[in-house]
């Protein structure tokens, strides 16, 4: 819970770690997940100590001269030379020597990060305001997802079901599903994953701290990533099916707007054995109503709600008496009324500005799906917005 | 060797209260006649003073901002049991809501910061005051384009002010596309305070035109170039950098205006641009201007540790070359902002060239803090303020290193780890050696000495509260806070509460030192020469004249010859010489 005070990460520190493990964690939290991450917090801990040894040095001298020369009334000044050639020379040319240590340190982990192995399994990132979405291989795309911030919290749906979306249990009952919805992408462990990344509008980046690895999202060109997940520990969290998992949380590094800071997701490292039967229930459904759940995690989740909660875009739920939902009356924008029906479901994907629902405009927040979805996907959603039930 | 110019006698009679020559600051008669003299001034001081005014209450609005920002992650917005809570702004209107306001809340604030007070805080406040007074001259080159300037960049601030009537902008401060070019359809709003930096920025040109002319053609007889104090060094190569960078953010920000308003396509791709052009151009401009920022507050710490130490700067000479040193490369590192999105050969050799920005910073604490060697170190606040920044700006750069780093920095990058590394240099550097410089020439500038016991104490407390706010950010970046975030996830929630309390103990901090200085108005009359400085502007009464000198000062000595001559006004008493052995000793230096 938030308003329980974690204690400071200095007084946790266990006993039976090294000062300098000790001093990692205060750093970074935990140890780190992947080989690469293992460089870069090796790098980083040189560097501080480094920095360490040079402030102190620095200051010490400080404070020992300021101290040691504090003025003394009526005291005769001492002087002493002003200048020193060699001593100038010696601390404009030394400090390049540690310097470029750094730089070459850190190029090396730079260009080990670069290019994924030949092997990598591709999965396709797309980011769009405010929300991440991953393609597998198959086509299909993760449908679970979790609207608690605390990542204790963070539960699973029940995968072994992939037709229903399930409200997640998180310990209390009459969970209102909230508009921070964080979906959840299942990756494998041991097994090279690359990214291959782009937006649909403007900018993001895609950033996982704990495989410490980051990168821009370009709405004009592809930008990749790669990581490795270690095997999961032994010690690990289970699904309610006995499997093991890891949660390392995505976050967009790059402001994208007003709902940046909900623009996250959940990657799930799971066996590979387990990744593989996953993956095949997450291809594309062929029934309408679990693929138009599928378009709508993937497209509208992120602005839409279908529980009635309050969020960008007026809520899916269908409540004749608030007017929202497929089978209501909708207010509209210019004080006029239109039926809920399959023809503004459709009018409303491909021309958001036609006929703007009330509250929500004068211009919709909304851009166009034109040419984005196909007329069999339009079908399909409004299948799944039938389906919906008060 | 003469110890004292022949002007110094002449002056030496006329302390604060001489007859003949007017304080810059005597009034006109009534009130509408001293506005029209003030608002029609062409005397630096003067104009110097409004734009330190200006400053003063941007950086106020600017601060408020940032408490606004603090106080919202103290308990962020976020879904608990299925409600909202910890909704600071725009209650009961969704998380969305909450949101934008932060949005515009930080964006002002960086904005305000950057734009309307680190700019001009050193440069056109200080600067403007000081350069002439320093270098022994009337005025400086151009008085009428500097009152010019004054005018530009208040008309520019009065347009960026606007932009919040209207209900503000959501951009962040680096306006970065596609983002800034699409958002909100009321477009007025962006371009109203992208406009406002537009023309601010000529205001930033014609200043360091003025000034580079000052320092080459007004210098008063005896003042070589390497007889100035380090302030005007530093100056000037701002300045240099000032009129060679500012054009480039003109012409960028008028580009997107030209494609907000008119849809030509150059920065977003959904009309056929390129995003990340956008950034090059704006890290071209705003890289090099990192140092228009950090090289004025340098050249503030240059003058207060040998005066307030009464000892020669250490490497002189070495510290006026580190200014240009910096000043060059600072065109050639611009492209460390975007080492997440630039292709892999750029951001190599970027990072590398990075790194070479470290060693004249280096050179110039080694010789800063070589300085205090075998001093005469007083703590009075300047000086309290100018180990501060050694200490602070000594974080701020070390700081520097794992995000020049390629490895490290993909880790860090847009992490609260830059937040607080930038706001190290920045605020850690610049503003504190502003803060510092202003304690140090408020006597000269207001005629008025202070308390200087609860200046101190507030010093004391922004050094704190600063620490606190910003040292608690490095370990947050660390563990993954991304920046311009308006919640977080739990684990960041001690971290985030330990930094807004933090912040608050800054507010206080400055609060003590706005009543002290208020306070000094009313106050004991500083004497001409307070510090026992020997640089030129000390030279003058406090306040100074219109004209500043009674006649043109010739000098005859360094501004750092500390033990060798007795100090403008001063007495050997108050202020003792060296051994009759070092002097002889020292005097061929």
């Amino acid at each position: 819970m938030l308003t329980t005070l974690d204690t400071l990460p200095i007084l946790a520190a266990d006993a039976s770690k090294s000062l300098l493990d000790q001093l990692h964690d205060l750093w970074f939290r935990a140890k780190p997940t992947t080989g690469a991450a293992e460089n870069v917090d090796w790098l980083f801990m040189w560097i501080f100590w480094f920095c360490v040894a040079w402030f102190v040095f620095l200051m010490g001298l400080m404070v020992f001269w300021t101290v040691k020369y504090r003025r003394r009334p009526g005291q005769k000044l001492l002087l002493s030379s002003s200048h020193n050639t060699p001593l100038e020379i010696i601390w404009t040319v030394g400090p390049l020597i540690p310097l470029a240590y750094i730089f070459f340190k850190g190029f090396h982990g730079y260009v080990d990060g670069l290019v994924a192995p030949g092997d990598s399994m591709e999965l396709v990132v797309t980011a769009s305001k405010w929300k991440w979405d991953i393609a597998y291989p198959n086509g299909g795309s993760s449908l679970e997802s979790v609207y608690a911030r605390d990542a204790k919290l963070v539960t699973w749906q029940n995968a072994d079901d992939g037709k229903k979306m399930q409200v997640p249990n998180f310990g209390q009952s009459n969970e209102t599903l909230s508009s921070s919805e964080v979906p959840i992408f299942y990756v494998p462990a041991e097994r090279n994953v690359r990214l291959r990344m782009a937006s649909k509008d403007v900018m993001h980046a895609f950033w996982v701290p704990d495989f410490r690895i980051k990168q821009d999202v370009l709405p004009n060109r592809y930008t990749s990533l790669w990581f490795r997940a270690p095997a999961i520990s032994l010690t690990a969290e289970k699904l309610p099916n006995g499997v093991q998992f890891e949660d390392h949380w995505i976050f967009c590094a790059e402001y994208c707007g007003e709902k940046h800071s909900e623009m996250m997701g959940i990657i799930r490292v799971v066996p590979v054995a387990y990744f593989d039967k996953w993956v095949a229930r997450a291809a594309t459904s062929d029934d309408p109503v679990t693929h138009g759940l599928q378009l709508f995690k993937r497209n509208c989740s992120s602005c839409h709600s279908v529980d009635g909660s309050i969020n960008t875009g007026p809520s899916w739920f269908p409540d004749p008496a608030k007017h929202t939902g497929f089978g209501s009356t909708i207010e509209l924008e210019s004080g006029a009324s239109v039926p809920f029906d399959e023809n503004y479901a459709r009018e409303s994907i491909l021309t958001p500005q036609a006929k703007v629902h009330k509250g929500y405009g004068p211009n919709s927040a909304m851009n166009s799906f034109a040419g984005q979805l196909q007329d069999q996907d339009i079908e399909h959603i409004i299948a799944y917005m039938k389906s919906l039930k008060k | 060797m003469s110890t004292i110019s022949p002007s110094t006698d002449h002056a030496h009679g006329h302390g604060s209260g001489h007859d003949h020559h007017e304080s810059y600051l005597a009034s006109k008669g009534s009130l509408w006649a001293n506005i029209w003299n003030w608002a029609t001034t062409v005397d630096h001081k003067k104009i110097g003073v409004m734009y330190l005014a200006a400053v003063l209450v941007f950086f106020f609005i600017g601060g408020m901002l940032a408490i606004a920002v603090r106080t919202e992650l103290w308990d962020p917005v976020r879904m608990e049991g299925g409600k909202v809570v910890g909704q600071l702004f725009g209650k009961g209107e969704g998380i969305s809501a909450g949101n934008v306001i932060y949005n515009r809340l930080f964006t002002l604030h960086g904005a305000v910061m950057v734009f309307m007070v680190i700019i001009p805080s050193v440069p056109a406040a200080l600067g403007n005051i000081l350069i002439p007074l320093m270098i022994g001259a009337k005025d400086v080159a151009f008085p009428r384009l500097n009152l010019f300037s004054w005018y530009v960049y208040l008309f520019g601030s009065i347009f960026a002010g606007l932009s919040i009537l209207v209900g503000g902008v959501d951009t962040g401060w680096t306006f970065y596309t596609p983002y800034s070019t699409t958002t909100d359809p009321d477009q007025w709003k962006v371009i109203f305070i992208v406009a406002g930096a537009f023309i601010m920025g000529f205001s930033s040109i014609l200043t360091g035109l003025n000034f580079i002319v000052t320092v080459h053609k007004l210098r008063a007889p005896g003042v070589g170039w390497f007889d100035m104090p380090l302030f005007v060094w530093a100056l000037y190569a701002t300045s240099i950098i000032q009129v060679l960078a500012t054009p480039v953010i003109g012409i960028t920000l008028l580009l997107l205006i030209l494609e907000r308003v008119f849809h030509v396509g150059i920065f977003d791709p959904a009309i056929g641009g390129d995003p990340v052009l956008f950034q090059h151009f704006f890290w071209f401009y705003s890289h090099p201007v990192v140092y228009v920022m950090i090289l004025p507050g340098m050249g503030i710490i240059s003058e207060i540790i040998p005066v307030h130490s009464r000892k020669k700067i250490f490497g002189y000479r070495a510290i006026a070359f580190a200014s240009f040193g910096i000043t060059a490369v600072a065109f050639l590192v611009w492209g460390h902002h975007m080492f997440t999105s630039e292709s892999e050969l750029a951001a190599t050799i970027f990072s590398a060239l990075t790194f070479l920005v470290a060693i004249p910073t280096a050179v110039k604490v080694f010789n800063w803090i070589l300085t205090l060697y075998k001093g005469s170190i007083a703590l009075t606040t300047p000086m309290v303020y100018a180990l501060i920044f050694l200490f602070l700006f000594s974080i701020g750069g070390l700081t520097g290193l794992p995000l020049g780093a390629l490895a490290t920095d993909l880790h860090l990058h847009d992490s609260y780890f830059v937040v607080a590394h930038f706001h190290y240099v920045m605020m850690g550097g610049t503003i504190i050696a502003f803060v510092g410089g202003l304690h140090h020439w408020w006597p000269k500038i207001t005629g008025r000495m202070y308390n200087e016991r609860w200046a101190t104490f507030g010093a004391i407390l922004v050094f704190i509260g600063f620490n606190l706010t910003f040292f608690t950010q490095f370990f947050m970046g660390v563990q993954g806070m991304p920046r311009r975030y308006a919640s977080y996830v739990d684990h960041f929630h001690i971290w985030h509460r330990v930094s807004t309390i933090g912040s608050f103990i800054l507010l206080v901090g400055f609060l003590v030192h706005a009543i002290v200085f208020l306070l000094s108005i009313r106050g004991r009359k500083a004497p001409a020469n307070p510090w026992g400085a020997l640089s030129l502007e000390w030279l003058c009464s406090s306040p100074p004249i219109e004209h500043n000198f009674e006649k043109e000062p010739v000098v005859t000595h360094g501004p750092y010859d500390y033990g060798l001559v007795v100090p403008f006004h001063c007495t050997e008493k108050e202020f003792p010489l060296a051994s009759e052995e070092d002097r002889k000793k020292f005097a061929s230096h």
